[in-house]
């Protein structure tokens, strides 16, 4: 997973960014890419997806010039080493609890509530469990509700990126948390539905976009692009990809 | 190089660590699958790779084609295959086997089906011309004759289980995606390689692989000591 | 007699072709097939066998050419494709050939001990057409007429074709033989007519021309034997049991033809006759004596000048008793 082929024509630049699954899963991290290959032609932009854990190894590692993650207790550590010459929040999007519809009248309220009537009634919930910035969320929900969902017989983990999650989580009836783009993406081959659960700063979640120390220039254009200049096309890209408007918002 | 020795260190001591824990179930897991499925695969495949290499009839040449290219299927593929066959709603959804073990089975036993009919076919298929006169001689019963015949080339077909066992012991994306990698349930030893890679646990990661080389280890020694042992007869 | 098997072999495309019309076996018939290496003698009997699918024949034993031993056991590899009765008798042919370690691997038999696995089990088959391919190839020299012999006896009264291209195994195995040259079966008789009455040239040069008689072992002296053909008395080496039918066979080239009234006493084996026949065969000639039964001598044109050899002349033939050969019939 952390080979990369060179793709690129010769003499052009290559840059390798490594960004949360759900991000590519859900198709904007290469419509990015695209957009910024586009006007500026001498540059290849590589997008590996990852955990958000795994991303923060390879800027770690050196194997990756600019960093798109959503894990902020991750990204703390990793700002804490020096190892960022460049990091802010750029955009955000937000997690959705999705699950069959047959359960939607079932699963309504805050997200606390919603969380204890899954585990009183032991409805089956995937989990991601591997690291990523969703899993790190999902783990922090369930803490706040006071549950400790490990080792229970109805919660399972697949380790797996959010596209293959949410297909375990339709094919096994079963709820799962996900981050709204990715799910857009997949929903229609879904059956599994958003529950009614009032959003929070709980399901709030911000991207941070991280310049490796050390990396080239055009790294670092790349990353400051991301930053300054991709966030006021969102709009517009949220509509191509999943014909809705505000999946991703630029941050505050 | 430091990097490397101190990975390697973390999968001695993940190793040390005894079989507790997940690497516990995801080998016995992985044993079992891989086991049911090569099983299947030599029930299914070397009656059919014998009849296949002995058989004389019209169709024999473009099935055997069929074989060889099976034989290189890309698993994703196989995989791919599936999860639309297993698919809640698609034509065996009813069955309820998708994201679980059976499903994984049934992936690796698909994968390795061509392998052992193909190996035997060619095994079989190769028999002197004198032994395979002398087998039509003995005017035998179908089945007893393809049994001779297997008999005969043993060591290859032996060699053609050993290279069915390693094919779906080793596979990674057929049963990623049908078993899902449900931790406790469907993550097998390459699936959980790639997960602990992609956390970063490069340790881990190296510890399973190390696990996996030795069950394909393991196997093929016991093949080809039953081989050698034959032929010192 | 019926005819236990009749067909058209047209195989243009083997190697080597066989072309032989209306091929015939008859109930009880030993037929051997005589011929060089190539002639299409093993591609015949693989049609008759249907290992070559080539037209519908009725089942029948069949030996091959080269028997393969399979992995396991001489005892597995004696009862393959038997029934219990039959491994019983596969056993009995087998004790019979001096195979007596049956727990062995087969693949540890040298080449005459696996050819004589090969022949028990083919024998051990309730098949009543025998098919078998040079049967005693793989069989040392001096083990041969007797291994033959069981064979014989132990067709009994089934049909047999049996490729060879010994004269030895020939006289001893055959009725009837078939000669076959070029995929083709050029003669087709008694074994001792074809042997003294090549039709041409060609026959001859593959068949030789060799005497035999059959007859009644009379006498024994030493390792010599008597055989009574006719009021002929033929004494040869090898083995018979007194009373019972012999065969004493000889080449055409041992026989030695002197003027009437020579040496008479100093061979056991000297007849006086006239001559019958001379014919060119090559550089050679071939005379036919009639000494109360035709005897077959091949001569050069010089000794036949010497001898002023004529139709009807009165000579002495005479061969060396160690130059015959007798063997047991059934």
């Amino acid at each position: 997973m952390v080979a990369l082929v060179a793709c690129g024509g010769p003499g052009s630049e290559r840059v390798v960014v490594a960004a949360g699954t759900s991000l590519v899963d859900s198709g904007l991290m290469d419509a990015l890419a695209d957009q910024y290959e586009s006007a500026n032609p001498g540059v290849d932009v590589s997008v590996v997806g990852e955990a958000s854990a795994q991303v923060l190894e390879l800027g770690r590692r050196g194997a990756a010039d600019v960093l798109v993650t959503h894990a902020p207790a991750l990204e703390e550590a990793f700002l804490a080493d020096g190892l960022a010459e460049l990091s802010e929040i750029a955009f955000t999007s937000e997690f959705v609890l999705v699950g069959p519809p047959a359960l939607e009248d079932r699963l309504r309220g805050t997200i606390e509530d919603v969380l204890i009537e899954i585990a009183a009634g032991e409805l089956e919930f995937v989990s991601r469990g591997d690291g990523s910035g969703t899993h790190e969320r999902e783990v922090e929900l369930w803490n706040a509700a006071g549950i400790d969902p490990g080792g229970e017989p109805w919660y399972r983990k697949t380790g797996q990126g959010m596209g293959l999650t949410l297909i375990v989580a339709d094919q096994r009836l079963a709820i799962t948390l996900s981050e709204r783009g990715s799910f857009v993406a997949a929903a229609d081959q879904l059956d599994l539905q958003v529950l009614d659960v009032s959003a929070g700063p709980g399901l709030l979640n911000p991207y941070r976009v991280t310049l490796v120390v050390g990396r080239t220039a055009a790294a670092a254009d790349f990353a400051k692009w991301l930053i300054d200049g991709a966030p006021a096309g969102l709009s517009e890209l949220n509509r191509s990809l999943f014909d809705e408007d505000d999946i991703y918002r630029p941050a505050d | 190089m430091g990097f490397v020795l101190e990975v390697l260190r973390d999968a001695l001591e993940a190793l040390s660590g005894g079989l507790g824990g997940d690497l516990g179930a995801v080998v016995w897991l992985t044993s079992w699958i891989a086991l049911v499925a090569t099983g299947i695969a030599v029930l299914v495949g070397i009656p059919l790779g014998t009849v296949l290499g002995l058989g004389e009839f019209r169709a024999k040449r473009s099935i055997t084609v069929l074989v060889n290219t099976a034989m290189g299927m890309p698993p994703v593929l196989a995989g791919l295959v599936l999860l639309l066959l297993l698919w809640r709603g698609g034509p065996f959804g009813s069955w309820g086997l998708l994201f679980t073990p059976p499903a994984m089975v049934l992936a690796q036993a698909t994968l390795a089906i061509p392998i052992a009919v193909g190996l035997t076919a060619a095994a079989v298929g190769g028999l002197p011309p004198a032994a395979k006169e002398q087998l039509a001689a003995f005017r035998l019963p179908r089945w007893r004759r393809g049994a001779v015949a297997v008999r005969e080339v043993w060591p290859a077909v032996g060699g053609a289980v050993a290279a069915a066992f390693g094919r779906v012991i080793s596979e990674v994306g057929a049963v990623l995606i049908v078993g899902g990698n449900i931790r406790g349930e469907t993550r097998v030893l390459t699936t959980a390689i790639v997960q602990e890679t992609r956390q970063a646990q490069f340790g881990q990661a190296l510890a399973f692989g190390f696990v996996l080389l030795g069950m394909a280890l393991v196997v093929n020694a016991g093949i080809t000591w039953l081989q050698f042992k034959d032929s010192a007869q | 007699m019926s005819a236990l098997l009749e067909l058209d072999v047209r195989y243009p495309t083997g190697a080597p072709r066989v072309d032989v019309e209306g091929f015939r076996l008859a109930e009880q018939e030993k037929l051997v097939l005589f011929g060089p290496n190539g002639a299409g003698k093993s591609t015949l009997i693989k049609v008759l066998a249907g290992i070559i699918a080539q037209a519908p024949v009725p089942a029948a034993a069949y030996l091959p050419q080269a028997p393969w031993m399979f992995r396991g056991t001489v005892r597995e590899n004696l009862e393959f494709g038997l029934s219990s009765e039959g491994t019983v008798l596969a056993r009995a042919v087998a004790a019979e050939l001096g195979l007596t370690d049956l727990g062995l691997q087969a693949r540890q038999l040298s080449g005459g001990e696996a050819q004589r696995v090969a022949i028990a089990r083919v024998l051990a088959r309730s098949e009543e057409i025998v098919l078998l391919d040079e049967p005693l190839a793989a069989v040392d020299l001096r083990d041969r007429a007797e291994v033959a012999g069981i064979i014989r006896r132990r067709l009994g009264r089934r049909a047999a074709v049996i490729v060879t291209h010994d004269r030895d195994d020939a006289a001893i195995l055959g009725d009837a033989m078939a000669v076959m040259l070029d995929g083709r079966i050029v003669q087709r008789g008694p074994v001792a007519d074809v042997f003294a009455q090549p039709v041409d040239e060609s026959v001859a040069g593959v068949v030789g021309v060799a005497n035999v008689l059959v007859g009644e072992a009379a006498e024994v002296d030493g390792n010599l034997v008597s055989v009574d053909a006719g009021d002929l008395r033929v004494w040869g080496l090898g083995e018979a049991t007194i009373g019972s039918s012999a065969r004493a066979m000889f080449g055409g080239e041992t026989v030695t033809i002197l003027p009437s009234g020579s040496g008479v006493g100093s061979a056991r084996n000297s007849w006086t006759g006239r001559i019958r026949a001379v014919r060119r065969l090559g550089r050679l000639l071939e005379v036919v004596i009639d000494v109360g039964h035709p005897v077959v001598a091949i001569v050069t044109p010089g000794a036949a000048e010497a001898l002023d050899m004529a139709s009807g002349a009165e000579v002495v033939v005479s061969v060396k008793a160690t130059a015959v050969r007798v063997v047991g019939g059934d």
